[in-house]
């Protein structure tokens, strides 16, 4: 299905909800005011996914209530937005206000671990009979050019806590992203020690030989000549080794990053999308605090301060951040109510996240929430509103179809509404 | 909808009289020459030209893939290759069928469909005992209605009998299990009329509710422990009925909804008898068995759907087989069975599902007679290059299952025999000596949810880089140590290779290719690297 342009929505053409109505009964739910096949007029092309596990809390910073018995020990400090404060753990980020957009109005139901995060990652809450695949393997099969060698999607994940894949659900391995979990570099991606280049590739010509006899009558040879077309990617993607190796960095960017793993996994995220890998996901764990919520935050908010400023500045500075949308989520936020370990348990129904680069609309605070951070007062969204709004600022149609089995799939829920105020 | 359900009752009338009238088996004939002659009808009006028979070596591995799971070893190949009797093929088919592997390999395809890689629920990960259960099944030939009936009945507990398993992947999700029961052992797909009436089918919401209605009332119970792990039992609560709201996007918050009573699919409700007066809500205590309701709705289910007044169960079992060894359904895919999704053989679907319940489910009995006919003998050669021929013109080409793929890795490359040769007592691991976690990751999931095959550059880089080279054996018995060390011509070794790891004799240009290749370095690496190459090519990859 053609991607519709807002322009041609406006002019009284919603191809994506007709085509779905056709399709599937259930559709026709989205509000008219907040038509769900919106897309963003200039779209970016890659995309940098951070995901904060265990929840962020959105008091420590985004989203601050300084004075109220919510509001924690904190200040809230001035950024470079007129009347926009955030909180003072993130100096750096505070002057780079007018390259974000911060969302604090997301109000998604379920505050379990793995729930939220299947619900946060794919859209919609997990069901049993149909996996659905994550926000970043979409994207990357959407954004994807089909050339080249590079994977279309590397999800780093190396802390333990909260590890999760990135699951391709019922697109398959195929669209199964590139892992980072026990080493910064790909699995299987070097050479077997003991063979030399010239045997391995010897022994790679010969196999090819075979293929194309087996292949030259067969009947399934579609999708057999698939299988050993993929064959001819893995010597560029051994090629792609030192990619991978941010050693290599001249030793000032090394330095701007940090040396915290956050950090390297920035810069190393930073790597990929330069060379081209159209998706990247950082996972930075241990943010689950319901225990000396405001001590870990101190520690994780000025990393994340750091590390996500000088990001940030290097992206521009290499032009990336034109064409990359940059989206920072969490399973869910942190609750109003300090606890008695001075933690703060798991929140889903009022919380905050972020966006940076292309796509969204820059300089922007969406949505609001009462005086205690307990409730969305303003611009309510949930996980649904939340992916269709992120397709849409790619440039994907949230309601596109994959076909899973008889059963065609919108890429977001039938009834999810794009947060337009949001598209740049 | 109405109107559907008419076009429904009319089709099952008119279907079961032409197929009486013109497809049914003589006495004389088998159920493998109706196969054959219906299939064959269809390729003359269709105006197509089959591929031709399959030779020995071709039929060899597909048989052997498709009833053990695994391919031939050298000597098994060698031996049937050269066997000159005329009914070796049956002969053949009759061994596999009696081999233990057969057992394991069926239970592998089905516990696969009854969980998927990765079940729902907790501790559905473990559950040797279930799968124990299901081998058993096979390798005794329980007929299909009498298993699948136990699994929908789920007596006893997990760990001493398997069963419960089953419902334990949807505990507190009757409408997953309404999902799965009705896709699996009826071929149908209701999930769309889970959250609304189905656009084009005669379903509605209303008829996916009343079928959820049966099983909306089970739980749950652990009932002890052996070792670390839970014993559970499937308990059934006397009351309790769902609340019906309408479709899923018009639910608001607050609303009371209709109770919605047991109904078979198109079929009739089912009535219970009143609930005593002074009747109290049954609690479920742990590591007690779970007592038996006064009206079970679960056993009405359980002889429901496998008894002779249901549709679909005997049409959906003999579909689903078909496609088993014929790679696609009469419909397809084969649990879409429904008015708008046509049969391409109405006639021979009819026979086959009426022959399937004459012969009380036996299910060996119809793999025979499958894997005997003409149709499944066909080459993989010639075709229309489609991957599931839609009119079994030529044999169709499948990936190997992860399993499938470790089992016969270790077969041809003589690891196994290297093994048993060495006197140590081998790791139980199915996929040893690889890590097993690991080869599923890679190969387990073969298919996207439509069906296409997803082998691609994670699975090549795991072949190249990997550790698969661990299989490749040099130990004494393995099939590099007898190309080593053989006094045995180039050719002869060259054939040894071929027939060893693909279950054929090496082409002339194979023979020559290989030859300059072994004589262009250091045999033993040569040697290696060939076996490397075969074992990962597509003609390995894949059963054609």
């Amino acid at each position: 299905m053609a991607v519709i342009g807002r322009r041609t929505f406006l002019a009284g053409v919603p191809l994506g909800t007709t085509a779905a109505l056709l399709r599937c009964s259930r559709v026709a739910a989205a509000a008219p005011n907040a038509p769900s096949s919106v897309v963003a007029s200039s779209s970016p092309r890659q995309v940098l996914f951070i995901w904060l596990a265990g929840g962020a809390s959105q008091f420590e910073m985004w989203d601050p209530k300084p004075g109220r018995s919510t509001g924690g020990p904190f200040r809230a400090i001035d950024t470079n937005l007129p009347g926009v404060r955030i909180g003072e753990l993130m100096p750096k980020v505070s002057q780079r206000m007018d390259r974000l957009t911060v969302v604090r109005s997301l109000s998604t139901g379920i505050s379990e671990h793995g729930q939220a995060a299947d619900l946060l990652s794919t859209g919609r809450p997990k069901e049993p009979t149909v996996a659905y695949p994550e926000l970043g393997v979409t994207l990357a099969k959407e954004l994807s050019t089909g050339r080249g060698s590079l994977p279309d999607y590397v999800s780093i994940f190396r802390t333990s806590e909260g590890r999760r894949r990135a699951d391709p659900g019922f697109l398959g391995a195929a669209d199964m992203p590139v892992h980072l979990e026990r080493s910064s570099r790909p699995e299987n991606i070097e050479r077997p020690s003991d063979l030399d280049a010239a045997q391995f590739s010897a022994r790679a010509a010969l196999r090819e030989r075979f293929d194309r006899s087996f292949l030259a009558d067969r009947t399934g040879r579609t999708t057999a000549e698939q299988y050993a077309a993929a064959q001819g990617r893995v010597a560029g993607m051994m090629d792609s080794v030192p990619l991978f190796d941010v050693d290599r960095e001249p030793e000032r960017e090394q330095a701007r990053y940090g040396r915290s793993p956050f950090g390297r996994h920035c810069l190393l995220a930073r790597r990929l999308l330069e060379a081209g890998v159209p998706v990247v996901k950082v996972a930075r764990g241990f943010w689950d605090s319901h225990h000396d919520n405001f001590e870990s935050h101190r520690e994780l908010v000025t990393d994340y301060d750091r590390v996500f400023s000088a990001l940030l500045d290097d992206l521009q500075e290499r032009g990336l951040l034109e064409r990359t949308l940059v989206m920072v989520l969490s399973e869910f936020g942190r609750t109003p109510k300090i606890n008695k370990d001075v933690g703060r348990d798991h929140y889903a129904a009022a919380w905050s996240c972020a966006f940076a680069g292309a796509g969204m609309r820059r300089g922007m605070v969406y949505g609001k929430t009462d005086a205690d951070g307990a409730e969305v007062v303003e611009g309510k969204m949930n996980a649904g509103d939340l992916a269709a709004t992120i397709f849409s600022s790619v440039g994907i149609d949230p309601q596109k179809h994959y076909q899973y089995g008889v059963r065609p799939i919108p890429l977001a829920p039938e009834t999810a509404n794009v947060a337009t105020a949001l598209l740049s | 909808m109405k109107r559907y359900e008419t076009i429904l009752r009319v089709c099952a009338t008119t279907a079961i009289f032409v197929g009486s009238f013109n497809a049914e088996a003589t006495a004389a004939e088998g159920l493998r020459d109706v196969i054959d002659r219906e299939v064959e009808a269809a390729w003359q009006r269709e105006k197509i030209t089959p591929s031709p028979p399959a030779d020995d070596a071709e039929f060899l591995r597909r048989v052997y893939l498709d009833l053990a799971g695994a391919v031939p070893d050298y000597d098994e190949t060698v031996a049937f290759l050269a066997d000159k009797d005329p009914a070796k093929r049956a002969k053949l088919i009759d061994r596999l069928l009696d081999d233990p592997r057969y057992a394991q390999h069926q239970a592998d395809v089905w516990d696969l469909l009854l969980f998927t890689r990765s079940p729902p629920g907790y501790d559905t990960d473990k559950r040797e005992h279930f799968q124990t259960w299901l081998r058993k099944q096979f390798a005794e030939n329980v007929p299909y209605d009498q298993w699948a009936g136990a699994i929908l009945r789920a007596d006893g507990n997990t760990v001493d009998d398997g069963p419960p398993m089953f419902y334990v992947q949807y505990k507190s999700k009757p409408e997953d299990a309404t999902e799965a029961i009705t896709q699996i052992f009826l071929g149908v797909q209701l999930q769309c009329a889970r959250c609304h009436d189905h656009p084009y089918e005669p379903w509605k919401q209303v008829d996916f509710y009343g079928m959820a209605a049966f099983v909306s009332r089970l739980d749950v119970v652990t009932v002890g422990k052996a070792g670390q792990m839970n014993k559970y039992a499937i308990g059934e609560r006397p009351s309790g009925d769902i609340l019906f709201t309408g479709p899923a996007k018009d639910q608001q918050p607050g609303m009371k909804g209709e109770p919605i009573g047991p109904k078979f699919l198109l079929g009739d409700a089912v009535k219970e008898p009143p609930l005593p007066k002074d009747f109290k809500e049954v609690k479920f205590t742990p590591n007690q068995p779970p007592p038996a309701p006064p009206f079970s709705r679960k056993n009405e289910l359980v002889t429901w759907v496998t008894g002779d007044s249901n549709p679909y169960f005997a049409r959906a079992a003999a579909n689903r087989v078909w496609a088993q060894y014929l790679g696609r359904g009469i419909v397809h895919p084969i649990d879409n069975m429904s008015p708008s999704n046509k049969p391409t053989h109405p006639e021979l679907l009819d026979v086959l599902a009426r022959e399937l319940a004459g012969h009380d489910y036996d299910l060996k009995w119809y793999i025979r007679e499958l894997v005997n006919s003409r149709t499944y003998q066909r080459s993989s050669r010639g075709g229309s290059g489609a991957e599931l021929p839609q009119w079994f013109e030529s044999a169709r080409t499948r990936p190997l299952s992860a399993e499938e793929l470790a089992e016969s890795w270790r077969t041809v490359t003589g690891y196994a025999a290297a093994e048993k040769l060495s006197g140590k007592k081998p790791e139980t691991s199915r996929f040893r000596p690889l890590e097993g976690g690991y080869v599923l990751r890679f190969f387990g999931k073969p298919y996207n949810g439509v069906g296409d095959f997803q082998g691609g550059l994670h699975e090549h880089l795991y072949l190249n880089n990997g550790p698969l080279g661990t299989v490749i054996s040099s130990a004494k018995g393995s099939l590099q140590d007898a190309l080593l060390t053989g006094s045995e011509s180039s050719d002869a070794k060259v054939d040894r290779l071929y027939l060893s790891l693909l279950n054929r004799p090496a082409t002339e240009s194979e023979r020559e290719k290989i030859a300059a290749y072994v004589a262009g370095g250091k045999p033993d690496e040569r040697w290696r690297e060939a076996i490397w190459a075969i074992i990962t090519s597509s003609e390995f990859r894949f059963n054609h």
